[in-house]
C-alpha cells in the first residue's frame, strides 16, 4: 500500500504560480519539479519518468499546444494550463491528446482534484487497488466498501462512506464545506447545507471520531492525520 | 408647393404680365399716332372740300352771289355731281333752313341725339370722334360764310380702318403673349427640371448616409451649384463613414484592453488564490512555509496594486483637455534627477543631464509623470552602476521650433520587431524581468497618452546590448 509518490512535472514560466502549484502538490502528496521552458520540459521528460504534466499553454516564445502533441508521444498525462476561457483554446488541447485542462485562476484543492481524476483514469492511481487503509482503530475495506471500528463492522450510509472516505485522503487539510457538497453530492445540489453537518455529527459518533474529525470555525471541517492522533 | 411649381407659375405669370403691358402699350402708342395722323388726314381732306367748293362757286356765273335759289341750286349740284369724296358732308344753309347732303352722309350726329344746333353758330371749329353702325367716324364742324351766306360745313371722316387695326394688333399681341409666355414657361420648366435632375440623386444618396450606408459617392456632372453641392456630401459622407470607423477602431481597441487587463489580472491571481487557499486549508504547516506563501501573496497583491493604480491614470487622460501652461523644462528635469531620483538609489545609477533653457506648454504634473515613467524604465533596463542621460535639444523644423527630450541608457535595448509593440497596454518584452523589476507593462502606455495630450512626438532608437534612447519631442513657446 506504501506505494511511491507521484512525480509531476511543472512547466510554467510565471515564479509564483509555479510555487503555488508545487506547494499545493505538497500538499496532495506528490512529488514535483519545477521548469519553465517547453524544450527543457521535453528533455526531462525523455530522461525521467513523471506521471503527470502539468503545462502552462501560454509560454513565451513557443506553441503551448506543439509541445502537447510532442509529449504525447511520451505517453504521460498532461492537464494543461490555460488563462483563455475560449472553448475553442480548451477543445483544441482536449484534441490534441490532452488529458484535462485547468483554467487560470485556480484554487489548490481544484487542481489536486483534477489531478487525481486523470491519474486514477490513467489507472495509474493505486488508491484504487483492493487496498485497505487503516485510520488508528478504524479499519476499511475499500473494495468491499466496508467499515469496522475495533474490528466491528459500522453501518454508514453510502454517503457517510464517501465522506469519511475523502477525509481519510486528505488528512490534515481542511475540507470545505462547498468542496464536500460538489465532491459527495455533486455540483448541482441544492439541499441544505446542514446536510453536511448532520453527515459529520453521524460519523463523529458512529466511528468515534470526536477528536480526530474537527471543525475550523469559519473555513470547514479537517480530519487529524493518524500520526498527529 | 415644389419648387419648381413655384417658378414655373411665377415666370408663366410674369412674363406673361409684362409682355401683355408692353404689348398693348405698343399698340396703343401706334394706334394714337394712327389716330392723329388720320384726324390730320381729315382736316386737310375737310379744307381741300372746302376750298373746292369755293373753287367751284367762283366758278359759275357772278349772280349766283345775288341770286339765292342759284346758289342754293349750285350748292345741290356741288354736292351730287361735283364732290369726289367718300366721306359724308352736310351743309346746313341757317339763312334758309335748308340741308344739303352727299349720299354718304348718314346723319351721325342727329342719331345720336347730339344737339346739331349747339353745333350751329359755333364760332369754332368742332372735331369729334363718333362710332356708329360699328364703324368709327371723325365728325368736323365748322362754321363759315359763303359768299356772305353762313353755312355750317359738317363731315363725317371715316377711321374705322384704324380702329380695325388696333383691334386686330391687340388681339395679335395677346396671342403672341400667352404663346410667348407659355413657351418660355415651358422652356424654363424643363431647364428647371433638368437641373434639378440631380437632386434626385442628392436625396437617395443623403438618404442613404441617414440609414447608414456612408459608401456610395455621387457624381454629377457639370460645374454648377449641385455639383458642388454633391462634392460636399460626399466628403461629408466620407468624414462621417471615416468618424464611425475612428468610434469602432477606438471600440475595439477598448475593447482589447479590458481583454488584456482582465488576462493580465490572471496570473497574479492565481498566485493569490493559491497560496491563500493552501494557508486557509492545510493543518499543519511548518512556519517557513507559512512565511514563504503569505510573502508570495503579499508580492502578487502589491503588483496588482500598481497595476490597478497605472490603470486609473490611464484612464484619467482618456479624453482629457489638459490646461495648457508655460513650463520651464530644465527646471523640471533638474527637479526630477535631484529631487525624485532616490527611488532609483538601489541600483546606483549616474546620472547626467545636458539641458537648455526653453519652455514648452503644458501640465506640468503630467511631464513630470512622463519623465518619471521614461527615466524609471531606463533604470530598469541599465545594470547597477551604469549612467542615464537625460538631454534637451532645441531643433528647427518647418519654421517651426521644437524641444527635444531625451532619455539614454546603455542597458539591454528592445531588438527591432519589438519597439512598435512596446507602446501596447501590458506589453513586456522581457516578462520575467519585468515582473522582478515590478512593471506592469503600462508605463510607455501611459506615456504616449501624455505626450499626445501635449501634441507631441514620441521615437526610439535602439540597439539590443548597447542601449536605448527615448526622444519626446514637443514645440517650443515663446514667451
Amino acid at each position: 500500500m506504501q506505494n511511491r509518490k507521484k512525480n509531476i512535472l511543472i512547466v510554467e514560466d510565471d515564479d509564483s504560480i509555479a510555487h503555488m502549484i508545487e506547494a499545493a502538490l505538497i500538499m496532495g502528496n506528490y512529488e514535483s519539479s519545477i521548469c519553465d521552458n517547453g524544450v527543457l520540459a521535453l528533455e526531462l521528460i525523455q530522461k525521467q519518468t513523471y506521471d503527470l504534466v502539468l503545462l502552462d499553454v501560454m509560454l513565451p516564445g513557443m506553441d503551448g499546444f506543439t509541445i502537447i502533441e510532442k509529449i504525447e508521444n511520451r505517453d504521460v498525462a498532461v492537464i494543461f494550463i490555460t488563462a483563455k476561457q475560449e472553448v475553442s483554446d480548451r477543445v483544441r488541447g482536449l484534441k490534441l491528446g490532452a488529458d484535462d485542462y485547468i483554467v487560470k485562476p485556480f484554487d489548490a484543492m481544484e487542481l489536486l482534484a483534477r489531478i487525481e481524476a486523470v491519474l486514477r483514469r490513467c489507472g495509474t492511481n493505486s488508491e484504487t487497488e483492493e487496498g485497505k487503509v487503516q485510520y488508528g482503530s478504524i479499519m476499511i475495506d475499500e473494495s468491499r466498501h466496508e467499515v469496522r471500528l475495533e474490528n466491528k463492522i459500522v453501518a454508514l450510509t453510502p454517503k457517510e462512506y464517501e465522506v469519511f472516505l475523502y477525509f481519510l485522503h486528505n488528512q490534515n487539510i481542511v475540507i470545505r464545506k462547498e468542496r464536500l457538497i460538489a465532491k459527495v453530492w455533486g455540483y448541482d445540489y441544492e439541499g441544505e447545507s446542514r446536510t453536511v453537518d448532520t453527515h459529520i455529527q453521524n460519523l463523529r459518533k458512529k466511528l468515534q471520531l470526536k477528536d480526530a474529525l474537527v471543525t475550523i470555525p469559519k473555513i470547514g471541517y479537517c480530519l487529524k492525520g493518524e500520526l498527529d492522533l | 408647393m415644389k419648387i419648381w411649381q413655384k417658378i414655373f407659375i411665377t415666370t408663366l405669370i410674369i412674363v406673361t404680365c409684362v409682355m401683355i403691358i408692353l404689348g398693348c402699350t405698343l399698340v396703343n402708342q401706334q394706334f394714337q399716332d394712327d389716330l392723329l395722323h388720320r384726324m390730320e388726314q381729315g382736316k386737310i381732306e375737310n379744307n381741300s372740300i372746302w376750298q373746292d367748293l369755293e373753287k367751284f362757286m367762283a366758278e359759275q356765273k357772278s349772280d349766283i352771289l345775288l341770286d339765292d335759289e342759284d346758289f342754293l341750286f349750285h350748292i345741290e349740284r356741288y354736292l351730287d355731281e361735283e364732290l369726289a369724296t367718300k366721306s359724308g358732308i352736310l351743309l346746313v344753309l341757317n339763312d334758309f333752313q335748308k340741308d344739303y347732303s352727299n349720299h354718304y352722309y348718314r346723319g351721325i350726329l342727329e342719331n345720336l341725339n347730339e344737339k346739331l344746333d349747339n353745333r350751329k353758330g359755333a364760332e369754332d371749329d368742332f372735331c369729334e370722334i363718333l362710332k356708329f353702325d360699328d364703324r368709327y367716324y371723325v365728325i368736323f364742324v365748322s362754321n363759315s360764310k359763303l359768299y356772305s351766306r353762313s353755312l355750317c360745313y359738317i363731315m363725317e371722316y371715316d377711321i374705322t380702318d384704324i380702329y380695325e387695326k388696333y383691334h386686330r394688333q391687340m388681339m395679335n399681341v395677346q396671342i403672341y403673349c400667352a404663346v410667348l409666355g407659355i413657351s418660355s414657361a415651358v422652356c424654363l420648366l424643363v431647364i428647371i427640371k433638368s437641373s434639378l435632375r440631380p437632386i434626385r440623386k442628392l436625396q437617395d444618396n443623403i438618404h442613404n448616409i441617414a440609414e447608414g450606408n456612408y459608401g456610395k459617392k455621387i457624381v454629377v456632372k457639370g460645374n454648377n451649384e449641385l455639383s458642388i453641392l454633391a462634392e460636399d456630401v460626399n466628403r461629408m459622407s466620407n468624414q462621417i463613414k471615416k468618424n464611425m470607423d475612428e468610434k469602432e477602431r477606438m471600440l475595439e481597441s477598448r475593447r482589447l484592453f479590458i481583454g488584456d487587463m482582465a488576462h493580465e489580472m490572471k496570473t497574479p491571481l492565481t498566485s493569490i488564490l493559491g497560496f491563500s487557499d493552501i494557508l486557509s486549508i492545510r493543518r499543519n504547516l511548518p512556519e517557513e512555509k507559512r512565511w514563504e506563501y503569505s510573502e508570495y501573496i503579499y508580492k502578487e497583491a502589491d503588483r496588482l496594486k500598481k497595476m490597478s493604480g497605472k490603470l486609473m491614470e490611464l484612464i484619467q487622460y482618456d479624453g482629457k483637455n489638459i490646461e495648457k501652461k508655460p513650463i520651464k523644462l530644465q527646471e523640471l528635469l533638474q527637479e526630477v534627477i535631484e529631487k525624485e531620483a532616490y527611488i532609483w538609489k538601489n541600483k546606483d545609477i549616474n546620472f547626467k543631464s545636458h539641458l537648455c533653457d526653453a519652455i514648452i506648454e503644458g501640465d506640468a504634473d503630467l511631464i513630470k509623470s512622463l519623465i518619471i515613467n521614461l527615466v524609471d524604465n531606463a533604470v530598469k533596463a541599465s545594470s547597477v552602476g551604469s549612467d542615464v542621460e537625460i538631454s534637451m535639444k532645441r531643433i528647427l523644423e518647418n519654421e517651426k521650433h521644437f524641444i527635444v527630450v531625451s532619455v539614454k541608457d546603455n542597458g539591454i535595448g528592445i531588438p527591432e520587431q519589438e519597439i512598435e509593440k512596446i507602446l501596447e497596454p501590458f506589453y513586456r518584452v522581457d516578462k520575467s524581468r519585468s515582473k522582478k523589476e515590478g512593471g506592469a507593462g503600462l508605463g510607455l502606455t501611459l506615456c504616449m497618452e501624455i505626450i499626445k495630450l501635449h501634441n507631441g512626438k514620441l521615437t526610439i532608437e535602439s540597439e539590443v546590448g548597447k542601449g536605448s534612447t527615448f526622444f519626446c519631442r514637443f514645440q517650443e513657446v515663446c514667451l
